[in-house]
């Protein structure tokens, strides 16, 4: 991933913007069902291990290049999407198909014939490439280190 | 802006993601480059706004996809390349995409 995002960051120009989009894992996804022409809350839905592990990683590699002062964070945050509607056996299904997902808690009280939808956390990072004497250094460590087996 | 692309049920329509980011404005006239962009979900509602969309995937049958996807609604402005973000060698563009990719 930060190898990745290095070549991202020499592919922009000085001032030009990485754009980092991805479900977050942080935050658990939500299980809501349509009442009343609005879709309320009706359980939620764990991310799985291997999606955390992910998603850390991600956040790793990010951190790495900011850190390093090649990159700086311009905007970010998480915004909220609604996906798989449909009736609740079809959204346990393709949650249950899903490497993302580790499992469904719905809510009592449900409707088994009402409609369902999941809703997913995003998040979003708009990073601007930085380009300083000591980036430009740390650039070269990293490929130093690279070159070394690092 | 574009065409919606199939994209699976897990992903929203990209029109409510673009809006999400700060709507087409954000794009608008700019180089771009999507990395690890799948079959073009991204890029081909890019292509209408962007001066320029660079797609590099590498799952060839993606790629193929995504080709077709943008013959088919007569988009110019978006390549699409089998290739990893490691191999990049290209420069000047104005924005690197990881849209779903970096995870």
């Amino acid at each position: 991933m930060v190898d990745a995002l290095r070549a991202a960051r020499r592919s922009i120009v000085p001032g030009g913007l990485v754009l980092d989009v991805r479900p977050s894992a942080r935050l658990d996804a939500r299980l809501v069902a349509r009442r009343r022409a609005r879709w309320a809350p009706a359980g939620r839905i764990r991310s799985s291990a291997n999606a955390r592990a992910r998603d850390r990683a991600a956040d790793a590699a990010v951190r790495e290049l900011v850190r390093d002062r090649l990159l700086r964070v311009v905007r970010k945050g998480t915004y909220w999407v609604l996906v798989i509607p449909g009736p609740l056996a079809s959204v346990r299904e393709t949650i249950a198909e899903s490497g993302r997902f580790a499992g469904l808690v719905v809510a009592r009280g449900t409707d088994p014939g009402a409609r369902y939808a999941v809703m997913r956390p995003i998040q979003y990072a708009f990073l601007e490439r930085v380009d300083q004497a000591g980036a430009r250094g740390a650039e070269v460590r990293g490929r130093t280190a690279r070159s070394r087996g690092g | 802006m574009t065409p919606e692309t199939p994209s699976g049920r897990q992903r929203p329509p990209i029109s409510q993601e673009i809006r999400a980011l700060g709507g087409a404005r954000v794009f608008r006239g700019k180089r771009v480059l999507d990395v690890g962009a799948g079959a073009g979900r991204f890029a081909l509602a890019l292509a209408k706004v962007a001066a320029e969309t660079l797609a590099i995937e590498p799952d060839p049958g993606a790629v193929a996809m995504a080709r077709a996807a943008a013959r088919e609604a007569g988009l110019s402005r978006v390549r699409f390349r089998v290739g990893h973000a490691e191999e990049l060698r290209e420069a000047g563009y104005d924005l690197a995409l990881f849209s779903w990719s970096l995870c």
